[in-house]
């Protein structure tokens, strides 16, 4: 090395450090909340099935259902059914079918599904209880969080590398409805949930289950 | 303060600097041998109190703020711990501090008095440790707030301030007087 670069040397590295250290931090899905049980193995089965690994993907399901069980929480199946109640829905038994006929594809769908769903179900929560006063706004961030983890970690996770125009354009939704959520604004809020809602539903379309509540 | 005999810190005080010692000491035991069990107890005395941490029904969100409650209740058993080491400490030195002033002994029991009754003031920690699963988070501090760091947290540091004060004008006076021949 000429000895001329020397003094060069000490600043390239740290700006080289800190390009490093900023590419990590714009990459990676930061979980605002602690990851539910259930959404950690969805995202499990989830890559299994992506790497063409169907049968430990049926098994990981089976464990979450005995994990869950022994909890006291809800199971995948039990969570499905309680939503296909709520929005009409026919997720558990599409996952039923899906499993029998060890059908990935399909069993795939059904996780978006399921996610978009328990996302709608935060999301519905959440402009309830902006129209309530009494509800503190630490409540109300957790709800938020909670739906934006959902969709950070399933299809941000997933399909932010195939489709990450879509991706952004979702990600920046969820960023006004968190200022929406801050200023209490439920005009705004219903406004935008509606807005992600059908946006998730045209640009994932061919991965969610057909018939899904916009 | 003279420096070669040096003066025992009062025995009650010292006694009571021991007891909360002991105290962090028991604590921090319970919190490494029983944090599951501690947590466990602090989330189902939460979910009886639904309203309080406005828990919605919705099992994922609730299982969020339950765990937070878990979280946070061993977490100000961990600062009663330090903070009950930390003070029976830095007491312990005030008294001998105030133990080997030039004060009168009447003062000297005022100080030694005064400076103990902050020893209470770790126990605020405790309660809200204890009060937070049923309370919620900021009543339980407000309660610790008027039962222990204003009465004995100000207690202390305003003890200390007048510590500092007698001490500083007691050193001032030895300094102004002639030093016999």
């Amino acid at each position: 090395m000429p000895p001329d670069c020397k003094p060069l040397m000490v600043p390239v590295l740290w700006v080289l450090l800190f390009v490093g250290l900023s590419a990590t931090a714009l990459d990676a899905h930061d979980m605002r909340q602690p990851i539910p049980i259930l959404l950690e193995r969805m995202y499990g089965v989830l890559l299994l099935l992506e790497r063409g690994k169907t049968d430990e993907a049926i098994y990981l399901i089976g464990t979450v259902e005995e994990l869950l069980q022994v909890k006291g929480l809800l199971g995948l199946t039990q969570t499905a059914a309680k939503l296909d109640q709520a929005y009409r829905t026919a997720v558990a038994e599409e996952l039923g079918v899906a499993i029998a006929a060890r059908d990935a594809a399909r069993l795939k769908s059904v996780i978006y599904s399921l996610t978009y769903l328990l996302m709608l179900e935060k999301l519905d929560l959440l402009a309830a209880m902006l129209a309530d006063g009494d509800v503190t706004p630490e409540s109300r961030k957790i709800v938020m969080d909670l739906a934006r983890d959902y969709f950070s970690h399933i299809f941000e996770g997933t399909l932010a590398r195939r489709t990450p125009a879509q991706v952004k354009a979702l990600e920046r939704i969820l960023d006004r409805m968190d200022n929406a959520v801050r200023l209490q604004a439920a005009d705004q809020f219903g406004q935008l949930k509606r807005q992600l809602s059908q946006t998730m539903l045209q640009h994932f379309g061919s991965h969610l289950l057909p018939g899904l509540p916009g | 303060m003279n420096a070669g005999a040096l003066k025992a810190p009062p025995g009650l005080g010292a006694l009571a600097c021991l007891l909360l010692f002991g105290f962090g000491e028991l604590s921090g035991a319970l919190q490494g041998g029983y944090r599951e069990e501690i947590r466990q107890y602090a989330k189902a005395r939460a979910q009886a109190h639904p309203a309080v941490h406005q828990l919605t029904g919705v099992e994922d969100i609730d299982q969020v703020v339950l765990e937070r409650v878990a979280d946070r209740s061993p977490a100000r058993v961990h600062t009663f711990h330090l903070h009950s080491h930390g003070l029976g400490l830095v007491t312990i030195i005030l008294l001998t501090v105030v133990a080997n002033t030039g004060f009168s002994p009447k003062t000297r029991t005022a100080l030694s008095v005064w400076v103990s009754l902050g020893l209470l003031y770790p126990f605020g920690w405790l309660t809200i440790s204890i009060e937070l699963p049923t309370m919620g988070e900021a009543a339980a501090f407000r309660l610790a707030e008027q039962c222990f760091f204003i009465p004995f947290g100000g207690a202390y540091l305003l003890a200390v301030g007048a510590l500092i004060v007698l001490y500083a004008t007691d050193l001032l006076k030895q300094h102004r007087e002639p030093t016999p021949p």
